[in-house]
């Protein structure tokens, strides 16, 4: 990790759909952290999990990638610490490189994904959401 | 690097340290003396003490607003002492002077290791203080002689010449500051090498005021060695020091080896030292994260070793480490302790600037024995209880007249009451006021809309829970310390934060009567484990009280209004199958074991399919992602790590038990 991570993006590349997230929002990538069912969760939560003994609950992206290799991003933002899991292949580019297509709120996102879009880039073709990391843990605080 | 230069810096935390613990001591000394209305003539040599100490400790520090105005306090009770009586019915203008010049010195320490702190002025307090003083003693200030200028340069101080040894005098460069604690540092570094050591001033590293006489003129080191030449050499090559002489030589007899266990003035003051210590608590959180995880990686060892077959090894050096481990655990805990007590003055504070505030005349008992706990769960519950403490005051005791009028005594009583049970602490914070007023709640309740059921309908209990909504208050107007509702929900928030609870009880014309039950220590706790379905969950053990067979027990079982209850003894209690309270899918096995479990306030059985070994458990509390209602809504308190690295989900049954009779399931959403 460069000290550039402010504006860099991780893209999650998946099958059917790819994101992105400003790095600067990503603590560690996971490949292999067990995750515990817990009775009770939010919708889109699969559980928690044991992180450097924290306990971290974990929420899906689903991005279609069933044949990728299953990734957890630890997250954080302010006191706020989640796990992102999506099936995706990782990638960092500039933030710089990606070019918009259209701000958030326009694409007719739904009030009952537990994600929330900055906006929609393109980068090398491909059709890119960024989340919009602070948006989305409100409307989760919000469940 | 901020306001402190960088030798100023290293000594900060020594600093604050001494300093708070001397604040703290004025403080209890000034309730005392107004509660007395009398400042005795102890009372009036503690605060000259205090007041001289803090002068000096500032200076050093470049503190010099906050030592001028200790200076000044200092000066008006030299004027009393100089009177040699006490200072019978003193002004109100006087405590709050002294009252005034506490909160500012604390205010000023709060923001002391701040990167951008600038000293406040204390001009205002110290003219308060002049004029103060002026008007007490007429004409003439005189200062008293302070006890270290009555010393004689010329002789050797102390009496030190008059014993065997050598007596040097060691001189400090200018304004090297800390001249008592470089004195202390020479002789540590001198009592290797020396049978005898005795200073003058004595206790060096504790008697800030000493390093104004050092700097003055000099210490006076008197030790007895048979390394003249080396310690002589060490003295005058130490730190800071521009002179070493000799003041006195005595001829000796040849000494007994080294390692003598006479009696050691040097040897005795470390012993005496090592009896207490001050630790930074940011080191003992360390220290029990550490000793929480090594608990955690033991439960997996263990794990590991039974899969493993190697029962051996785990009797064995196992269960030695796991032994010691769990010692460590303990004595790390014990060294977190800290006596509920040392709440006291802040409450009697709080109280005190309220009363008076409002006019009201109030005695705030105590009964709280030796009862300790680990200080975060304090350090937590401080503001909760001074929250309450406000909430009492302004709600509940009215002023002297409203309660003459209703037959009630004058002064009015808050009381603050400990007790422990069970690894739990049950805080009270009653008073003999008013009491809540129920119409009066409902009514503030259906105005914000937050009834959901006819109003009718509400017990006492809940419409008493109504008060901790956020937002949610009574009062017409906003006072400097309630009406904006703000009080309780957020005593209700810190107690559930740390795994407590809020209970409140109130009777229209009495009083009320605020508990909070509270985990003695937020580490480890033993816990019974079990697993519903495929998940697992962890009560703690203190709760558990029975097993049952739920086979044998089946036609003990009724429902009623969709809540089934079993028979335990001679009555019905709920029973919560768990899985049909979490919406799962299947039933329960009929090799199901029923717990019953019980806390202060609720009673219940909890049916599960299997359990686990009881075990300790570090239980985390929920993270902020679930938000504020999900322990209400579902009964999950925290998690806990099983041995296998799996997460358990910790319940606790009084909220399990609660959310079961409200709905009978968990709540999904608000």
């Amino acid at each position: 990790m460069t000290s550039n991570n402010k504006n860099e993006l991780l893209l999650l590349s998946g099958e059917e759909k790819n994101y992105a997230v400003e790095f600067s929002y990503v603590t560690e990538i996971c490949f292999d952290l067990p995750i515990s069912r817990i009775p009770a969760l939010p919708d889109g939560f699969l559980g928690m999990s044991n992180y450097k003994g924290n306990i971290v609950p974990i929420i899906e992206l689903k991005n279609g990638g069933a044949a990728i290799q299953p990734v957890i991003l630890i997250m954080q933002h302010l006191k706020y610490q989640f796990g992102l899991r999506a099936e995706a292949q990782l990638n960092i580019i500039p933030a710089g490189a990606a070019a918009i297509v259209q701000e958030s709120g326009s694409s007719g996102e739904d009030d009952a994904d537990l994600w929330r879009e900055k906006g929609l880039y393109r980068y090398e073709g491909k059709l890119i959401s960024l989340l919009d990391v602070e948006r989305s843990i409100e409307g989760i605080l919000l469940l | 690097m901020g306001y402190f230069d960088s030798d100023a810096e290293e000594m900060l935390q020594v600093y604050l340290l001494e300093t708070r613990q001397l604040t703290g001591q004025l403080s209890t000394v000034l309730l005392d003396a107004e509660k007395n209305n009398c400042f005795t003539q102890e009372d009036i040599h503690s605060i000259f003490r205090v007041m001289h100490t803090i002068k000096s400790s500032s200076a050093m520090m470049g503190l010099t607003e906050m030592s001028s105005m200790a200076h000044k306090l200092e000066d008006l009770f030299a004027f009393y002492r100089e009177q040699n009586g006490t200072v019978e019915q003193p002004k109100a203008e006087l405590f709050d002077l002294l009252l005034d010049a506490l909160d500012h010195m604390e205010d000023e320490m709060e923001r002391m290791s701040q990167e951008d702190y600038a000293p406040k002025s204390t001009q205002e307090i110290e003219e308060r203080a002049a004029a103060y003083l002026e008007k007490a003693a007429g004409e003439e200030i005189r200062l008293p002689e302070s006890e270290e200028t009555t010393e004689e340069e010329q002789g050797i101080p102390g009496g030190l010449e008059e014993k065997d040894g050598i007596v040097v005098r060691v001189v400090f460069e200018e304004n090297c500051r800390m001249e008592n604690i470089r004195a202390y540092m020479l002789v540590r570094q001198i009592s290797g090498l020396c049978s005898c050591v005795e200073t003058y001033p004595p206790n060096l590293e504790k008697a800030a005021d000493g390093a104004e006489y050092i700097n003055k003129n000099g210490v006076f080191i008197r030790f007895e060695t048979q390394q003249e030449e080396d310690v002589l050499e060490c003295l005058s090559k130490g730190l800071f020091v521009k002179n070493c002489e000799i003041v006195s030589q005595e001829e000796k007899p040849q000494r007994q080896e080294l390692g003598q266990e006479e009696e050691k003035p040097a040897a005795r003051q470390e012993s005496r030292d090592a009896e207490f210590i001050s630790v930074r608590s940011d080191r003992l959180d360390k220290l029990q994260n550490l000793t929480g995880e090594m608990v955690i990686q033991m439960l997996n060892l263990d794990s590991g070793l039974t899969e493993a077959g190697m029962d051996d090894l785990k009797e064995g050096t196992a269960y030695q480490i796991n032994r010691l481990i769990y010692e460590m655990e303990r004595t790390v805990m014990e060294i977190r302790l800290v006596p509920l007590e040392k709440l006291i003055p802040k409450l009697r504070r709080t109280l005190r600037d309220i009363g008076r505030e409002q006019h009201k005349e109030i005695d705030l008992a105590v009964n709280c024995a030796n009862i300790e706990a680990d200080k975060s769960v304090v350090d937590l519950i401080s503001e909760a209880l001074i929250h309450l403490i406000r909430n009492a005051v302004d709600h509940g005791i009215g002023t002297p007249e409203e309660r003459l009028a209703v037959g009630k005594k004058r002064r009015g009583t808050i009381t603050f009451s400990v007790e422990s049970m069970s690894g739990e602490l049950l805080i009270s914070v009653s008073d003999d006021g008013r009491g809540l007023d129920e119409e009066k709640i409902l009514e503030k309740a259906r105005e914000k809309g937050l009834l959901n059921k006819p109003a009718e309908a509400y017990g006492s209990d809940e419409i008493c829970e109504l008060i901790l909504q956020p937002g949610f208050t009574t009062n017409q107007e906003v006072t400097a310390y309630s009406g904006r509702g703000v009080g309780l929900d957020v005593v209700k928030n810190t107690v559930e934060e740390i795994g407590g609870q809020l209970h409140i009880h109130s009777e229209a014309g009495e009083g009320s009567k605020f508990i909070i039950t509270v985990p003695m220590t937020l580490a480890t706790m033993e816990c019974t484990r079990f697993q519903v379905g495929e998940y697992r969950f962890s009560l703690p053990s203190r709760y558990v009280f029975r097993f049952m067979d739920y086979r044998s027990n089946r036609e003990n079982i009724r429902e009623t209004n969709g809540r089934q209850y079993i028979l335990y003894e001679d009555r019905m209690v709920p029973l919560i199958d768990l899985r049909k309270f979490y919406r799962m899918e299947s039933s329960a096995p009929d090799s199901s074991i029923v717990i019953y479990v019980k806390n202060v306030e609720k009673e219940g059985c909890v049916l599960v399919d299997f359990m686990y070994t009881q075990k300790r458990v570090v239980v985390k509390p929920l993270p902020p992602l679930m938000g504020p209602d999900f322990r209400k809504r579902t009964g999950i308190t925290g998690f806990g790590t099983m041995g296998d690295g799996v997460v358990c989900a910790a319940l606790d049954p009084g909220l399990l038990i609660s959310q079961y009779e409200r709905e009978a399931v968990y709540d999904v959403q608000q």
